[in-house]
């Protein structure tokens, strides 16, 4: 005879996500407009559990407001978002604790030195990662005593990265992962990406850069202004 | 959404076109262009090249052979992510 407990538990299961036969993330029809501008014009997708899934686009082709839709950082106009069985618009809160997101043009208070900014981040987390582990992962050890200020543009960025893993998330967003690293940084960087992604971490790319999305990504979603531009061929 | 799918897919989907380069001292190479695999031949001077859809590396190689020539850089650019991308989005440059 089954107890309230299994029945609580029953609910419960049916709201958590099933790995391989539901989404990890899923895109419903997505609108987004600022005043007159139509951002993201209904879209559509869905991302499954432990793929690498590139975002590409022309400048203004909505990806970066896609990505902040999904992770409840903005309110879509029209359409539906689930994102590990979760609606970023009224659970944002308890969708920060599962996923990691790497912004553009992120910044941090300039005497803040690179394990207290780590630090920091990992106060807000529940399952937080070690820093020693996370610097020694994004190479930041020798940098660890250092102020934000004085690190490089290529130290910034592996810093803005390892602070997207901060939390142990299920799902991370990068949003051009390696905008300034030097090719060698580039490759470690990929490199370090795919073993996350072994480690079963759902990742989100969002990218200009078309080798980087043929090297890493799965699949891709290639946006462009309006619905379907195929339909509507343009000359040149 | 322009399209959605693997990267290798997202190219052959498409169906853009290989370019096959080599350069030869040949004179006359109308044989290469009565080839099937061979959609088209431009030539400037010494250097030659092939735009197709087939497999047109292998089959212009064995031509090569057969008649001869062995150029030491025959090469082959085969399409990426970056001409699917241009093919669905248009090449019109914007903000």
């Amino acid at each position: 005879m089954p107890s309230g407990q299994d029945v609580a538990a029953g609910t419960l299961q049916q709201d958590r996500l099933e790995p391989g036969r539901m989404g990890v993330i899923t895109v419903d029809h997505l609108r987004k407009t600022y005043r007159r501008v139509v951002a993201v014009d209904d879209l559509s997708f869905e991302v499954e559990a432990g793929e690498i899934f590139g975002i590409l686009g022309p400048n203004g082709a909505g990806k970066t407001t896609t990505v902040e839709c999904i992770q409840g950082l903005r309110r879509p106009d029209g359409g539906t978002i689930r994102v590990l069985g979760l609606d970023p618009a009224t659970q944002a809160e308890q969708l920060r604790q599962r996923i990691g997101s790497q912004l553009q043009d992120s910044s941090l208070p300039g005497r803040l030195r690179v394990a207290e900014s780590i630090e920091l981040f990992a106060a807000f987390a529940r399952h937080p990662v070690g820093c020693d582990e996370l610097l020694a992962r994004w190479r930041l050890g020798d940098q660890r005593a250092q102020a934000f200020d004085t690190l490089s543009g290529g130290q910034r960025q592996r810093l803005f990265i390892a602070l997207a893993f901060v939390n142990s998330p299920e799902v991370v967003f990068l949003d051009e992962l390696t905008q300034g690293l030097d090719p060698q940084a580039r490759r470690a960087t990929w490199e370090l990406i795919r073993e996350i992604r072994r480690g079963g971490t759902t990742v989100v790319l969002v990218t200009h850069f078309m080798d980087e999305a043929e090297h890493l990504c799965d699949r891709v979603a290639v946006l462009d202004r309006g619905r379907w531009p195929r339909s509507t061929p343009r000359s040149g | 959404m322009a399209a959605l799918d693997t990267p290798q897919r997202l190219i052959d989907g498409l169906g853009l076109a290989s370019v096959v380069r080599f350069t030869a001292s040949e004179p006359d190479l109308g044989w290469l262009e009565k080839l099937d695999a061979v959609q088209s031949l431009a030539r400037h001077a010494e250097a030659v090249e092939i735009r197709s859809t087939g497999p047109v590396l292998a089959l212009v190689a064995s031509e090569l052979v057969a008649h001869g020539i062995v150029p030491l850089d025959l090469r082959v650019e085969r399409p990426t992510v970056e001409d699917a991308f241009l093919a669905l989005t248009g090449r019109d440059v914007r903000g």
